[in-house]
């Protein structure tokens, strides 16, 4: 099973929520699907050579964010409605980088018209049927 | 054993911590080896001690031991107290030295023997199974092992009776990287994967960060930093700024007093900061001040910078003459 | 199965003990083996020289009376050569390596922090140790003794036995005192060298002959060998507690001094 995480134990980042990004990327590239087991506690820490709170912390938050979820006696699961809760995580995720594109531009010294203009070409030649007009 | 001194009445134990320290000061010959130590390790958890050779690392774990008294404060092991209930202590605690301690004119067989019916909860068919783990040979002379070999060997002595809290002083110094990887693979399965502690001191870094989920920071007997591992790294960043042009002293004295700063190096146009608290509520003042920077880089820090940072600090406080502060 | 750890942890400690001063013990052995055996079997030639002064090591009160009585009774020369001084030297030789090595070669082994990780007290740890070298001594004395015994018999003037039985003991008993002093000095010193080197020295100075107000020379270890005991003439009820409590301060001296080292 976790033959897909790949934790860089010397980052800067802590562990446990290296483990909730390869879950939540697993989830988004179908490697980990609705009603898929993960592995326990115990089993997990025991393979990866981390500690058990590491990987507790970690499915604490994955069960926070609505992605999996622990049913007494049969483990942990990824949860049926996980393509409503992981879309939601990616598009926060996806608007804080909006936002901090934006604040590089002004930081650049870019101008605001210039700006739009480029990302209505970058959703033009996306969204082929998107209006290109108009839209602000 | 006897210390010299009336102790004041030890804190009643917490709950849930497999070893406490309370003011622990213990000395070695005229130094101060451990200087007014506090902390707690709680059970279950996987607890690095880490600090620079001759922090006090050692002596901190012959005092849990029973091996040297306090000169001062008090310790717990699992609610024991290590002086008074040493031998109860001494009867649940897994210990590995940090230089060899196996008898080398022994062979294992006579050294499995000695410590089969010296340790209470003895399994040998659970020490029969690390050794072939670690493809130990099961005869022959313990002094023929190579000094790996003598710790893995130790390792698996220490764990023959299953004890509720392993102390490891400094465990995977001579082993190659496999040879370090299975003996934490062991720990893990072994120990904490079953519920009990893990306490060990080193100043391997890198295996820490492996595996540690809490750590301390001491630095000539003085703690400088006792956390979890994550949230060491989720509140102590580098923020690194950039500014169109190099900011008045007026303003990095401001940015010096901003809650969260704990280091400010300037040079030119950059300013890099060591955060220590609420990141993004630093971030956001930046932001809004009126001489903003241009760009703000969130850098993480992993267990070898911050502990470098660490060590910074201490050789700060050292150097002005007081003493550096801890949690 | 949980065992109360202190009574586990003694017969495995012994074990362990007798196998790592195997070797000291074997060699104190053959060197006592060999001494006994000579000294019993030297009287033939004794016999044979005549009435030649030999030179014997006799306690350091030189009696004439006892050596010319010795060239012809084979029972007092088996004594002036072995209890006489011999065994004592030899024994105290033997105590002094074992219990100088016992605390400060596990220290500078480091094996001494495995001992004192498990749960067995201090005093036990100290006790068995003593215990255990004391067990080698008294068997090198006695294995002498049996030689001494075996060889009289078949040389033709057996020894007599109840007579080897108290000497053997009582000159076992004062080896134990050296025994305390090095085990003691093993619990301070550094290495086991210097723990050894004390405890010679203190071997050496209870030879040392000093002056009685009588005027006549004593040193302690005269305590450790009586003639007529061994004979059968009298029951040396003196030496023996004497010894006793000569083994015993040390011993508590040690006890109280590692209980409070620090390692």
């Amino acid at each position: 099973m976790p033959i897909w995480l790949t934790i860089d134990e010397h980052s800067g980042i802590p562990i446990y929520l290296q483990l909730v990004e390869q879950v939540q990327h697993a989830l988004e590239v179908g490697t980990l699907q609705a009603g898929d087991a993960l592995p326990t506690v115990r089993d997990l820490a025991s393979e990866l050579t981390l500690a058990p709170n590491t990987i507790v912390k970690a499915y604490s938050k994955l069960q926070a964010l609505g992605l999996i979820k622990s049913r007494t006696g049969a483990g942990t699961v990824v949860t049926a409605g996980v393509n409503g809760s992981l879309r939601q995580a990616q598009q926060t995720a996806l608007f804080e980088r909006i936002d901090a594109l934006v604040r590089d531009a002004a930081g650049l010294g870019l101008d605001p018209a210039d700006l739009l203009a480029r990302l209505q070409a970058a959703v033009a030649e996306v969204y082929p049927s998107a209006p290109t007009e108009g839209a602000f | 054993m006897a210390t010299s001194l009336p102790r004041a009445r030890t804190p009643a134990p917490i709950t849930g911590a497999a070893i406490e320290l309370h003011n622990l000061t213990v000395q070695y010959g005229a130094a101060r080896a451990v200087d007014n130590l506090s902390f707690s390790v709680p059970e279950g958890s996987i607890f690095g001690f880490l600090g620079p050779n001759g922090a006090g690392k050692t002596t901190t774990i012959k005092t849990l031991l029973g091996f040297r008294p306090p000169a001062a404060g008090s310790a717990r092991v699992l609610g024991l107290d290590v002086v008074r209930d040493s031998l109860a202590v001494r009867s649940r605690v897994g210990y590995v030295s940090e230089s060899n301690s196996l008898y080398d004119g022994l062979t294992i067989p006579q050294l499995l023997a000695f410590c089969h019916t010296t340790t209470p909860r003895w399994d040998a068919d659970r020490v029969a199974r690390h050794l072939r783990t670690f493809r130990l040979p099961a005869t022959g002379r313990v002094g023929r092992l190579s000094k790996g070999m003598k710790s893995q060997l130790a390792l698996c002595l220490a764990l023959g009776g299953d004890p509720d809290v392993l102390i490891l002083d400094e465990p995977t110094g001579g082993l190659d990287p496999l040879a370090r990887h299975e003996f934490l693979n062991i720990i893990v399965r072994e120990v904490a994967a079953a519920g009990k502690t893990l306490f060990f001191s080193s100043h391997i870094l890198s295996e820490v960060e492996a595996v540690a989920d809490q750590v301390a920071i001491i630095r000539a007997g003085r703690l400088l930093v006792c956390d979890e591992l994550d949230h060491l790294k989720a509140t102590q960043r580098l923020l690194k700024l950039a500014y169109s042009a190099p900011p008045p002293p007026g303003e990095l004295a401001a940015l010096r007093a901003l809650p969260g700063v704990a280091r400010l190096e300037a040079e030119g146009r950059g300013v890099r900061l060591l955060v220590r608290g609420d990141i993004e509520a630093l971030t956001g003042i930046l932001r809004s001040r009126p001489l903003a920077p241009r760009h703000l880089d969130n850098v993480p820090l992993n267990l070898e910078s911050l502990f470098l940072e660490y060590m910074k600090d201490g050789a700060e406080a050292d150097a002005e003459g007081g003493a550096p502060d801890g949690h | 199965m949980e065992q109360k750890p202190t009574q586990r942890g003694v017969r495995p400690m012994v074990t362990k003990e007798l196998l790592e001063n195997r070797w000291k013990a074997g060699l104190g052995a053959l060197i006592a083996l060999l001494t006994a055996t000579l000294a019993i079997y030297s009287f033939s030639w004794a016999a044979m020289l005549g009435p030649m002064t030999l030179d014997t090591p006799i306690l350091s009160t030189p009696d004439r009376e006892l050596l010319r009585q010795a060239l012809t009774n084979a029972d007092i020369w088996t004594w002036v050569n072995w209890f006489g001084k011999n065994a004592g030297i030899i024994l105290a030789a033997l105590a002094a390596v074992l219990g100088g090595t016992t605390i400060a070669g596990e220290v500078s082994r480091g094996t001494i922090l495995l001992l004192l990780s498990k749960p067995i007290s201090r005093d036990r740890v100290l006790l068995t140790k003593y215990a255990t070298a004391a067990l080698i001594l008294l068997g090198v004395s006695g294995l002498a003794s049996a030689a001494i015994a075996v060889s009289g018999w078949l040389l033709g003037y057996p020894q007599p036995l109840g007579g080897l039985l108290v000497a053997t003991v009582l000159v076992w008993l004062g080896s134990l005192s050296i025994l305390g002093w090095a085990l003691l000095f093993s619990t301070l010193a550094p290495d086991s060298l210097r723990a050894v080197a004390g405890a010679l020295v203190v071997a050496v100075l209870m030879g040392v002959p000093g002056l009685t107000p009588g005027g006549r020379p004593w040193n302690l270890a005269a305590y450790w060998a009586s003639l007529p005991a061994y004979q059968g003439q009298a029951f040396p009820a003196l030496e023996l507690a004497l010894c006793l409590i000569m083994a015993a301060l040390p011993l508590v001296g040690a006890l109280l001094l590692f209980r409070r080292r620090a390692f």
